[in-house]
């Protein structure tokens, strides 16, 4: 394939490349802003239609949050609830042509090192500074070196399960594309007939599927970890 | 959502989170030994103390890990 894998710089800002992870990210953004807008408008008592949809999501990711943290922790729910629904529709965006924007070590790593900077955020300020790090040097202190090298392999255990699941599906339907376009025009038809059926189940399984699975194993490690550091 | 099923997860996220989080040292360990006995001309003294330091805390992350959840489970 001509020029990689990678994201495709569509315009620069000052000198600074904007990628297609940035512009997918924008729309992202745009659409969730836009449906987090029409969605609370107009709230009713009796909830109808969207309001029903959207209680249930939010009611979802709150007894979520409550079943994996406890109940004390229910202040992180609008946190995981948004990263959640992020990543679920970052790790979609491949069915509607778009790039997804997790299919950039950048992005994945960017929301690692906000689970890393809440692990020990939240771990210092629950436990206190001074017996937060002097767990560093538990069982004995020789074990400090272990101890650091142990806490910086979770971000990159986070973000790079994460991009690798999501950009292996990318060329592997990029390739799959690439493949029944050339056997097309090898066969002589002028119709994309191929395309259009043969990659549906691998569609599922790489962009619903796990794309899915994924951005719920983010949000649980996320979740996980933060309430390990606090208990 | 019944009650098992984010503890479902849960046990599916940690799965796949153990191997990663054993192999990462590891690998990191080799790379920046190896980087580090290239920028100093010795010979592989620092490669063999990273991997050691790696390994260690290879089991040191899947210890930790299972025994944070086996105390919390109870």
């Amino acid at each position: 394939m001509e020029g990689g894998f990678g994201p495709k710089i569509v315009f620069e800002i000052a000198g600074i490349p904007i990628t297609e992870t940035v512009t997918n990210t924008w729309i992202i953004m745009a659409l969730l802003i836009l449906f987090s807008f029409v969605a609370t408008r107009k709230f009713e008592y009796m909830p109808r239609g969207l309001q029903n949809f959207v209680e249930l999501l939010v009611d979802g990711i709150y007894k979520l949050t409550a079943q994996t943290m406890g109940k004390d922790k229910i202040g992180f729910a609008p946190y995981i609830g948004t990263l959640l629904i992020y990543l679920v529709c970052a790790n979609l965006a491949g069915l509607f042509a778009l790039r997804p924007p997790t299919a950039d070590v950048n992005t994945t790593m960017g929301l690692a090192l906000i689970t890393f900077f809440m692990i020990h955020f939240f771990g210092m300020k629950k436990k206190g500074v001074g017996k937060y790090l002097k767990g560093f040097l538990d069982p004995i202190p020789i074990m400090l070196p272990m101890n650091i090298i142990s806490e910086l392999a979770t971000p990159i255990s986070l973000s790079f399960r994460l991009f690798g699941n999501i950009v292996g599906g990318l060329i592997i339907m990029s390739l799959l594309y690439g493949g029944l376009a050339g056997l097309g025009a090898k066969i002589g038809l002028s119709m994309p007939i191929f395309q259009a059926a043969i990659p549906v189940p691998l569609h599922l399984y790489f962009d619903v599927f796990a794309g899915v699975l994924q951005s719920f194993i983010f949000s649980m490690l996320t979740m996980v970890f933060v309430s390990m550091a606090m208990d | 959502m019944s009650r098992d099923v984010p503890n479902i997860f849960k046990n599916l996220a940690l799965l796949t989170h153990i191997g990663m989080i054993m192999m990462i040292p590891i690998f990191g360990a080799v790379y920046l030994g190896s980087l580090v006995d290239e920028k100093l001309g010795t010979n592989h003294i620092f490669l063999i103390v990273f991997i050691i330091l790696g390994v260690g805390s290879g089991f040191l992350n899947v210890y930790k890990t299972i025994m944070k959840n086996i105390k919390k489970q109870k």
